[in-house]
């Protein structure tokens, strides 16, 4: 009876050291990846708030009668708009990856929404806003 | 590697620890130091649970996108009276 505890024992403790193996190797790794991604959107984003503040109050500066001001600025909040969706994209691909747990491609999705989030952040600040280049999912 | 098979595991790794701890009881095999064992086990179970509750949730990302539109108007509207005071009243932007 001795030996059949000692066994089961070994098989439990086996058991729990597969079982932390595969959290820290599998389940760990993806939930790391989303996280970096969740936290390089986020600075983007917030470089990106920056960047707008400040570009808006340069245009109003340099703007000389309410018509011509209207204008610029209908423009710059039209195109920024592009810029917005694609944020939103990004962080709904991340959502939707930290729910599909079994889904390998979530994470490629993830991937290809900041390549193009980053691409448009770069072309549309001038590249005043730093984003990262590589390393994505 | 999937969280099904590592939460299969951990259900299985449960399951054996309370049969043990049955066991241990009825018979007394083992004594304190298969106690001691079992408690140190289910605490390292207790751990790994605790690993699996602490996943970043959908919920904290999408609130990010509701924030971004509301920083976005808010900067609009600030730069908006700003405009006003410039062109309508003449004041300094």
């Amino acid at each position: 009876m001795k030996r059949v505890a000692r066994c089961i024992g070994a098989h439990v403790i086996a058991g729990v050291v597969i079982a932390w193996a595969l959290l820290a190797c599998g389940a760990s790794a993806r939930e790391k990846t989303l996280r970096a991604s969740f936290v390089a959107v986020n600075a983007a984003r917030d470089g990106f708030f920056a960047y707008d503040e400040q570009h808006q109050r340069t245009l109003l500066e340099a703007a000389t009668d309410a018509p011509s001001w209207k204008a610029t600025i209908a423009d710059y909040r039209s195109r920024r708009e592009k810029v917005v969706e694609l944020f939103a994209g990004a962080y709904s691909t991340i959502a939707a990856a930290t729910l599909l747990e079994k889904d390998a491609k979530s994470l490629d999705a993830v991937g290809e929404a900041m390549r193009l989030l980053f691409a448009a952040v770069k072309d549309f600040t001038g590249g005043r806003v730093s984003v990262p280049t590589g390393g994505l999912p | 590697m999937s969280w099904s098979i590592a939460r299969g595991a951990l259900h299985m790794a449960e399951v054996a620890v309370e049969a043990c701890a049955v066991i241990e009881k009825l018979t007394g095999i083992g004594g304190p130091k298969a106690e001691e064992a079992i408690k140190a086990v289910q605490s390292v179970i207790a751990s790994v649970k605790a690993g699996f509750a602490g996943e970043m949730t959908a919920q904290e990302v999408l609130a990010q996108i509701e924030g971004l539109h509301e920083r976005l108007a808010a900067t609009d509207s600030a730069i908006d009276e700003l405009a006003h005071k410039k062109f309508d009243t003449g004041g300094p932007t």
